[in-house]
């Protein structure tokens, strides 16, 4: 029998620190209600070795991003431009059949070497460019699922079918908060699409790992918030009136059975977490107070850049308050989202436009206040795109066997390429890294071993890399 | 000096011995250990020894000495089928180095036999000795020293069991208190202030039973107990993955389940119907349309249509099906089983690709680049066919045209096949002889048939528990969907066995199990641990009730149902908008645009897989992905949030204020009073009398404002959101 603290939960629950008996924040609440029920839920107040990060801004490109337009410099592409060749496409073989003829397609923006490391990187994200020396490139990324919703989920989940935890949730099942009055994962303006809620659901783990949404795609960032975070029908001091009168009956409540239980005491303190969250949550997710230079540097204010630097700034101020997983979302509610150029490559240019200038200048803050030091920022899309024009259109589709992410800060190299596609950037050659090894490898960064993070669910372990995942030493600064 | 062992690959061979050493060895150990080594096997291959790599893992042999062709070590360092090892293609010359040493005779010095994979196989007559496998026993009711305090057989059990753990049963509940809890376990609803008179009023020692007859007889009862069944059964109305399409025939389904509960349809039949209704023999098209719409079950499962890879989407839906019959059903978990014989449970691989090979006979699935899934026209009643009326579809399986056994998928993978194994099924829970599966159909009337065989170890046992955890919140298995060999085991087996008996003898009916179980004096008990806790920490001897959480559905339903905006319309499709209801297109309106606004029971909320209710999200619903045969209980701040703020409940509150001040109701008091037997199934403590006047008082013109604040202060607190 476990020693029982005041609050009646089992000591060794409690070892986070803010599990005392006024403090029961998001990560503590949903915790003693299963622990009482006997679930079997192992806490993991700390992580597996020494962490190189402490938390991660994951900035996701989603529709899939094409490498060779970008950071994948393929010269040979430029040579044979609009010649018909033998591809092994990825969706022709999904589906059974041997590959394709298609038509090379060179870089719609041109290459040159940037930073003292002189990495090729296009015109197409000039402002990222200038970072070259801070990232960390994987050029020999490559993945499961053709399609976006099975690799989105399985970008998101490990999984491209099963239900399955996200990244975040893992994330936080086995760090918790750093901060008791804000959720550990938040996903700012997510999509409904590709899986949707899916892509930040805890599935089996405890309900308070769930990623919580700020907006939803589609929405202007200005406008995101936390679902129900204030009441505009009420003034302040009638909803303190309210609050007061309901809590008064709670304490009668709880005061009139004979013997204490927690588990009520619990409903009580969340009401009280929540009327603290109603102060604290906005005051993070509010920009005003942020200088002009700052919202500048993020693009914040000029049309193009309003919505994302707005998510961009968001995430740094998350950061800060503590939360463990931040995903900034570039994506909407189709099911083809943003990056999604089947037919019309130069299309690409507007996304860029819109996601170039906020993610410099988040590289630019983070590392000014020292927060890449422990931050570890990843950016990249659910795959990329092939190196030749998809119907011998101007367009190109989905390449699962081969694209690049970039990593930066929480323990990274900096000014580091690792694994190479191909001469025509088409397949993972060299360095190959699979998206459950990168998904191994941000969990290692994080303190966690990807393979001792597992949840017992329907009589058996669970884990985010599932029987794979090896850890990519080779980037590890 | 020993003599250097001869062996057919002659280790005796320096040369031999040096190429191994000096070109094979050292790659061996570098590009291969960390995954296929005596600390992690992966693929059931180990390189770390010469008679492991010989005896090969779960493709088959590594290495054929002389044949480099047929040596799958070398074509996953070809990249040919495998890709090995999986950071990059090692160099052409490293590779041409395994060729030379296969084609040599692949000499290796290694001999650790012990490195060898155990033999494979799973021994099922020792299997059978777990408790979930043992047929179901017909328990004698046991002797009590208290004869007075059992009602009825269930309670001697329970009590038997206290008292050899040296305990007594908690006092009753307080009237009001069971009938709260009893209405909403019942219907989902809150008992009426008249309801509550009546009761009272009753002093008959008959006065329970007649609750519990009103309420099961009437239709709440059904969407009652159809939630359950719904959320066993993952039932959504739209099909989630990755492009979420809508199910615009999935209602068909729900209302199947609930006027079958309604109806109180014996439990065999409404399973052999869901999982073999198409096959079976109908009496006229009502029936036949009846039977069809029961197979939806096997179509409405969460699945990424948009899967390039066919062959992999046909298994992904086999798998789902066999995931939700498994754990729904048998409370197996046999997921684990499509990839490697179960690692806890009696369950090879074998019987996974036996019950697989019966769904690979049945269609549910239509190719496409985006694929679908097959519905099937309704059949009408005569007279109204020939006229022009759109002949209504459900979601319904077929048998498909050809007859499969289906071939193992070796880890899983789809394309990496081995042998094909019979149709049949579990070999551990089938205590007869095993069912013969027809050469011309799918064998789903076989299986639905081994299913509902009286004798099934599981089946009736898995449902009574289901019944029993709504009643008390914690199941006899703890684990509602895993009666494994990892589960803990029941806290009453004889009380398990009679109940599953009280199932299959009463000719499986539902209403009768549930009515033994709400009448017990078991379930009548308060909600009070008299043993210390130290000695049955989770209750699981039933002194006393376990204090419950009021479920998403019912918290709704009884802020409707108290502001009298309840619609309690059954049945029909919940989903209207053209816009929504279309398949195709880009955008998916059902999970972005959608906006709920009917004020129906929830059961007929729809239920779309990446768009819930808010409410639905934030107070634990089933997530309709998966079987969830418990589901999570939390308290978070999320929850506070939603019932302080949202539009929801303030509208509600401020109808049910309206709605109350248009009665005649005299002085504040009786208002009190009333919105008190209203929200919480009792009147007012005379301290809670005493705030909730202070809140109203002089409030005047404001009297709505201030009654709706009392109202939403009603919602929101404790006794509004527990089951005592």
């Amino acid at each position: 029998m476990p020693l029982l603290t005041t609050t009646g939960l089992p000591l060794s629950l409690s070892r986070r620190g803010a599990l005392a008996s006024a403090a029961c924040g998001f990560g503590s609440l949903a915790f003693s209600a299963l622990a009482s029920r006997g679930s079997g839920l192992s806490p993991l107040p700390s992580a597996h070795h020494q962490p190189r990060a402490k938390r991660v801004i994951f900035l996701f490109m989603a529709g899939g991003v094409s490498q060779v337009d970008s950071f994948d410099h393929k010269p040979l592409l430029e040579r044979r431009d609009g010649e018909l060749l033998d591809f092994a496409d990825a969706r022709t073989r999904a589906r059974g059949e041997k590959g394709t003829q298609a038509r090379v397609m060179k870089s719609l923006w041109p290459f040159r070497p940037r930073g003292e490391t002189g990495k090729q990187a296009s015109e197409l994200f000039p402002a990222m460019a200038t970072h070259v020396d801070d990232l960390c490139f994987l050029h020999g990324m490559h993945t499961e699922g053709v399609a976006h919703g099975p690799a989105t989920i399985f970008l998101h989940t490990g999984a491209t079918s099963q239900v399955r935890p996200s990244m975040g949730s893992w994330v936080s099942y086995g760090l918790g908060t750093e901060n008791e009055n804000l959720p550990g994962f938040v996903s700012l303006l997510p999509s409904s699409g590709n899986g949707g809620p899916r892509n930040y659901s805890s599935a089996f783990l405890p309900a308070v790992h769930q990623g919580t949404a700020i907006g939803r795609a589609g929405m202007p960032a200005a406008d995101a918030t936390i679902g129900f975070l204030s009441n505009p029908q009420r003034s302040l001091a009638e909803q303190r009136q309210q609050f007061d009168l309901l809590q008064s009956l709670n304490r009668e409540q709880v005061a009139a059975r004979l013997e204490p239980d927690s588990q009520l005491e619990a409903v009580i303190a969340s009401y009280e977490l929540a009327w603290r969250m109603q102060q604290v949550a906005p005051d993070v997710l509010d920009l005003s107070r942020e200088s002009p230079e700052t919202l500048a540097l993020y693009g914040i204010g000029d049309k193009a850049t309003d919505s994302y630097g707005r998510e961009c700034l968001m995430a740094r101020r998350l950061a800060e308050a503590g939360v463990r997983y931040i995903q900034v979302n570039y994506t909407d509610n189709s099911n083809n989202p943003a990056w999604d150029q089947h037919t019309n490559m130069p299309k690409h240019a507007d996304h860029a436009r819109a996601v170039d200038r906020p993610i410099a200048g988040l590289l630019t803050d983070l590392k000014r206040r020292g927060l890449l030091e422990d931050t570890l920022v990843w950016w990249g899309g659910e795959f990329g795109r092939n190196p030749y024009a998809q119907d011998n259109g101007t367009g190109r589709d989905h390449d699962p066997d081969g694209f690049t992410v970039w990593l930066a800060g929480g323990g990274v190299k900096s000014g580091f390429s690792h694994g190479a596609t191909d001469e025509f950037g088409h397949v993972a050659v060299e360095g190959r890294t699979h998206m459950h090894d990168l998904h191994a490898t941000v969990l290692h960064l994080l303190g966690l071993d990807h393979k001792r993070l597992t949840y017992r669910h329907a009589g058996r372990d669970f884990r985010l890399t599932d029987v794979a995942g090896r850890v990519i030493s080779e980037i590890i600064a | 000096m020993c003599a250097p062992e001869s062996t057919a690959n002659g280790r005796d061979d320096p040369a031999s011995l040096e190429f191994f050493e000096s070109r094979i060895r050292p790659v061996l150990l570098e590009h291969c250990h960390e995954c296929h080594a005596a600390d992690e096997v992966n693929g059931g291959l180990r390189v770390d020894s010469g008679p492991a790599l010989l005896a090969g893992g779960d493709s088959g042999p590594a290495v054929a000495p002389g044949k480099p062709d047929e040596s799958l070590l070398l074509a996953a360092l070809r990249h040919d089928g495998f890709e090995m090892p999986p950071s990059g293609r090692l160099p052409d010359a490293v590779v041409a180095d395994f060729a030379a040493w296969i084609e040599a005779g692949a000499v290796d010095p290694r001999s650790d036999q012990a490195a060898l994979p155990r033999a494979a196989g799973i021994d099922i007559e020792a299997g059978r000795a777990h408790w979930a496998f043992q047929p179901i026993a017909r328990p004698l009711t046991p002797e009590v020293a208290d004869n007075a305090w059992p009602h009825n057989e269930i309670d001697a059990f329970v009590l038997a069991a206290l008292e050899a753990a040296g305990h007594q049963p908690a006092p009753d509940a307080q009237r009001l208190i069971w009938l709260r809890r009893v209405t909403f376990d019942l219907t989902g609803l809150p008992p009426t202030p008249e309801a509550m008179d009546a009761f009272l009023a009753d002093s008959s020692s008959e006065a329970e039973a007649t609750v519990v007859d009103r309420l099961l007889a009437s239709p709440q009862f059904g969407e009652r107990i159809a939630r359950h069944w719904l959320d066993i059964a993952r039932f959504a109305e739209s099909s989630g993955g990755g492009r979420s399409m809508v199910f615009q025939e999935a209602w068909r389904y729900r209302d199947y389940v609930i006027e079958a509960f309604n109806a109180d349809m014996p439990f065999d039949q409404f399973l052999t119907e869901q999982i073999a209704g198409d096959l079976l023999p109908a009496a006229g098209p009502e029936e036949e349309a009846r039977q069809l719409t029961a197979t939806g079950y096997l179509v409405l499962g969460a699945i990424n249509y948009e899967e390039q890879d066919k062959r992999h989407l046909e298994m992904d839906v086999v798998d789902e099906q066999l995931e939700t019959l498994g754990r729904g059903l048998l409370g197996m978990t046999l997921g684990c089983a499509r990839c490697h014989d179960h690692k806890f449970d009696p369950i090879p691989t074998d019987d996974y690709y036996a019950l697989a090979g019966i769904l690979r006979s049945t269609k549910t699935l239509k190719h496409s680049n985006v694929s679908s899934w097959t519905e099937r026209p309704l059949p009408m009643p005569p007279g109204l066919a020939a006229e022009e009326v759109a002949v209504p579809h459900a979601m319904a399986a077929k048998d498909a045209e050809t007859v499969v056994d289906c071939e193992i998928c070796i880890r899983g993978d789809v394309h990496n096949k081995g042998r094909a194994v019979p149709r049949g099924v579990l070999q551990v829970a089938t205590l007869g002889p095993a069912p013969t599966m027809p050469a011309a159909a799918s064998g789903r009337r076989e299986l639905a048939a081994w299913l509902t065989d009286p004798e099934h170890p599981l089946t009736s046992r898995v449902f009574v528990n289901r019944l029993w955890q709504q009643f008390f919140g914690r199941g006899l298995v703890a684990t509602p969907d895993n009666f494994g060999t990892t589960a803990a085991p029941p806290s009453h087996p004889a009380l398990l066995d009679h109940l599953a008996r009280r199932l299959t003898d009463g000719g499986w009916s539902t209403k009768n199990v549930v009515r033994a179980i709400a009448l017990s004096h078991t379930y009548r008990q308060a909600c009070r641990r008299s043993p210390p806790l130290e000695e049955d920490p989770d209750n699981a001897l039933l002194a006393g009730l376990h204090r419950r959480r009021l479920d998403a559905e019912s918290l709704r339903d009884a802020m409707l149902s108290v502001a009298g905006t309840l619609v309690s319309d059954l049945g029909g499709p919940g989903i209207s908008d053209p816009k929504v209801l279309a398949k195709a297109g880009s955008e998916t309106p059902s999970e972005y645009t959608f906006v709920f606004t009917d004020t129906r029971r929830s059961i007929y909320t729809p239920a779309f897989r990446n768009r819930r209710l808010e409410l639905f999200e934030v107070f634990d619903a089933a997530n309709p992905n998966a079987v969830v045969g418990r589901r999570p209980v939390s308290t978070v701040a999320p929850q506070a949030l939603y019932l302080l703020n949202s539009p929801f409940v303030m509208e509600q509150a401020s109808a049910a204020a309206t709605r109350l001040l248009a009665e005649p109701l005299g002085d504040p008091a009786a208002g009190v009073d009333r919105a008190f037997r209203q929200t919480l199934g009792r009147g007012p403590t005379a301290r809670e009398h005493e705030l909730v006047l202070a809140a109203v008082a002089g409030s005047g013109p404001d009297a709505i404002a201030a009654w709706a604040t009392v109202y939403q202060s009603l919602f929101g607190c404790i006794d509004f959101r527990t089951l005592e």
